[in-house]
């Protein structure tokens, strides 16, 4: 694992290069393979808008190759991750599975997964234009690679500019923002907004927002068989959250249980309810296209977490594909075309257009970028990505991790916001959950 | 005075039924509403009526209408009532009449079941399907059933089959009836409560099972109600589409309220058949 630490300290850097065009890009993209004939299974999680994009790449993939067959496995992300677990238990995983870095450990031997070295040094599978440390985050623990990256995803807050504006406070700058500062920030902003407004909310419990504070403080998230970081760090963290929550600048402890879900149109940032709120990048645009409804007039900007001492903290995830390892030959031919294609194509680049994180290969992100029908939700979170390129602290998700995190932070803050735990308690007990649950 | 109780305790029954169905009316109401407003305008009265969420979540899968995935429902629910019929009623029966070597723990280890978590049931089940080549068909669903591993409704048809006179088993076997035809021309006819029972019940239960068909229905085109309603979010971040979800939830929730309608008459009259013995 530490080599995979060491590789991950790397992931910025070469992200910024490669944002930057400093990574050779191919000439020409991969054809579509010929002489294939059969069918392939392909597993995916997301709504509507991102099955309508899969079906059009897949139609574009089986007009290109006649006799080729993929057969769709669509799910929604929770059944997904249920259903995949079973999948791999039977060892019946569809040849083309959808896989994100940090599930990625549950899964990362090669009797489920397929180990892709051979293939990718072989020059069957195509990687061209991809930088090497977001390859290597689809790499197991025993340094194989289980999965091809084909986006990247962070989270940032997403910002009500127009809300912010209307409270006459100085904007704070985005790109050098302390923790501190923001504290000071939200608590300036608070005085101003209209009953029914919060300026925070759903930042105690994110994982995410949690990851960005312990990593700016010089901590770790992740070591061997626990937790990296200590219980006075967490207590910090509480705490924070606890002054803006009695002041009345973050959300309620009522609020903040009623909104546990991740659903875009329940959330209090598309609501007009939020000032700022812990969401992916890549969401901006489904974000603002609810609020037009819900405010209209009012724009959702990117701010991206403060900096702590030791900098910036934030993480970025990688989503993409993995081959299962129970997959026949023939298929597994299909598997690969497939994720050539999917990865090479410009066109099917610009169909999928980012949705599931900036696509990973270089030409294409400058591409979107510049393409007339790019959304300002797009172009930001490009934009977003160069910077945060070059300052992110990638995370190594040990098996069952992440949601071990996620479970016992939520948890841990609801005790401390209902006054059942104090601070100090809460932190001791998320720790102790959350090594007990690595185990 | 009891007229004021009583007055109290329907008012107290009617704000209990309008909390209860506030829900439904919301979910009807915003089907109706644009996809937009939902959130935005959550009262119950629609400021616009459309209905663009119907004709979007009946054609929201380009493979798939949603009519494929109710009659995928009702094909399920359908084998399911009919094998649980069977299997549970002759399970029932073999349990409340017939002697056979170890049958007390048999029906212990038959009650056992009911308190086995389906969690840890699934991947040795899946395995096995697996092995059987029933993955990604509808067999895993519906077989089952038929053997009488639904250990709650053999229960139930124990229960009831122990409440029907024994003598006039006993009749039937001295006119020189079989096992047989005890079973089906004396203890079957008379068992009909528990059986419309066990069939709404059936019928409900399969119908809004979520876990088992996720993993047993892996292809767009076999995909049940549920499925197919969970298709129309994205917990993961994503774009859901909650037009789609309501209208379809509306035209899922039919065919249950229409079937318990429909069976509601012979429940009645069985549990009240039953109350006069």
């Amino acid at each position: 694992m530490n080599a995979k630490l060491n590789g991950l300290k790397t992931l910025t850097s070469v992200l910024a290069l490669s944002l930057t065009g400093m990574v050779a890009t191919p000439v020409a993209t991969a054809e579509a393979q010929s002489g294939l004939s059969g069918e392939a299974r392909y597993s995916w999680w997301g709504g509507p808008s991102r099955n309508e994009k899969t079906y059009d790449v897949i139609e574009l993939f089986e007009s290109e190759n006649p006799g080729v067959s993929i057969v769709r496995e669509p799910s929604d992300w929770s059944g997904y991750w249920q259903k995949v677990n079973v999948q791999a238990a039977g060892s019946n995983l569809p040849c083309i599975v959808q896989m994100q870095n940090r599930w990625l450990a549950n899964y990362d031997d090669p009797s489920i997964l397929l180990p892709l070295d051979d293939l990718v040094a072989s020059g069957n599978l195509d990687l061209t234009g991809i930088p090497k440390p977001l390859i290597d985050s689809g790499r197991g623990e025993d340094g194989k690679l289980y999965m091809v990256p084909t986006g990247v995803f962070f989270y940032v807050m997403l910002m009500n500019q127009s809300l912010a504006e209307s409270t006459g406070i100085a904007p704070f700058d985005p790109d050098s923002v302390t923790w501190e500062e923001f504290k000071t920030w939200l608590l300036a902003v608070n005085e101003k907004l209209p009953d029914g407004v919060d300026a925070a909310g759903g930042m105690p419990v994110s994982p995410e927002a949690f990851i960005a504070y312990v990593q700016s403080h010089g901590q770790k998230v992740f070591s061997e068989g626990g937790v990296g970081f200590d219980e006075a760090i967490v207590t910090d963290w509480f705490n924070y959250w606890e002054e803006l929550r009695k002041a009345g600048a973050a959300q309620d402890a009522d609020s903040l249980v009623e909104e546990r879900s991740d659903l875009i149109e329940e959330s209090g940032i598309a609501n007009g309810r939020l000032v700022v709120q812990p969401r992916p990048a890549n969401r901006l645009d489904a974000h603002q296209a609810v609020l037009d409804t819900a405010a209209p007039g009012s724009n959702l900007d990117i701010a991206l977490y403060p900096l702590g001492p030791d900098g910036a903290g934030e993480d970025v995830g990688i989503n993409g594909i993995s081959i299962a390892a129970g997959c026949e030959a023939g298929a597994r031919d299909i598997a690969v075309a497939y994720t050539n294609f999917f990865l090479q194509d410009e066109r099917a680049a610009n169909i999928y257009s980012s949705d599931n994180g900036v696509v990973a290969v270089d030409r294409f992100q400058e591409a979107q970028y510049k393409m007339p029908d790019a959304t300002d939700g797009q172009k930001e979170q490009i934009e977003a990505l160069r910077v945060v390129s070059k300052r992110a602290k990638g995370v190594f998700y040990p098996t069952g991790a992440y949601q071990a995190l996620k479970d016992s932070l939520q948890s841990a803050y609801e005790r401390v916001a209902f006054g059942r735990s104090t601070p100090e308690e809460a932190a001791a007990n998320m720790i102790n959950e959350i090594n007990r649950n690595m185990k | 005075m009891s007229q004021v109780r009583r007055l109290a305790m329907h008012m107290g029954l009617v704000v209990a039924l309008c909390a209860m169905l506030y829900p439904v009316a919301w979910m009807i109401s915003s089907s109706f509403k644009p996809e937009a407003m939902i959130f935005s305008s959550p009262g119950l009265i629609p400021e616009v009526v459309t209905l663009e969420n119907y004709r979007n979540g009946w054609f929201s899968q380009r493979d798939a209408t949603f009519g494929l995935f109710l009659a995928n429902s009702f094909i399920v629910c359908g084998f399911a009532i009919i094998g649980n019929l069977f299997g549970a009623s002759l399970a029932g029966y073999a349990f409340a009449r017939l002697k056979f070597p170890l049958k007390r723990l048999w029906f212990a280890i038959m009650l056992g079941s009911i308190m086995l978590p389906i969690h840890a049931q699934l991947v040795p089940q899946y395995l096995l399907f697996l092995k059987l080549g029933w993955v990604n068909t509808y067999l895993p669903l519906i077989v089952p059933k038929f053997l009488a591993t639904d250990a709650f409704f053999v229960f139930l048809m124990v229960q009831f089959m122990r409440t029907l006179p024994a003598e006039l088993e006993q009749a039937a076997e001295i006119d020189g009836a079989t096992f047989w035809q005890r079973y089906w021309r004396i203890v079957l006819p008379l068992s009909l409560p528990a059986l419309v029972t066990t069939a709404v019940f059936t019928f409900i239960f399969t119908y809004n099972d979520f876990l088992s068909q996720l993993i047993y229905l892996q292809e767009l085109k076999h995909k049940t109600v549920p499925l197919g309603l969970a298709l129309f979010l994205d917990a993961g971040g994503g774009s859901s589409s909650f037009g789609g979800l309501m209208s379809m939830s509306v035209l899922s929730i039919g065919p249950v309220l229409g079937f318990f309608l429909a069976s509601q008459r012979f429940l009645t009259r069985g549990i009240a058949t039953q109350g006069l013995k």
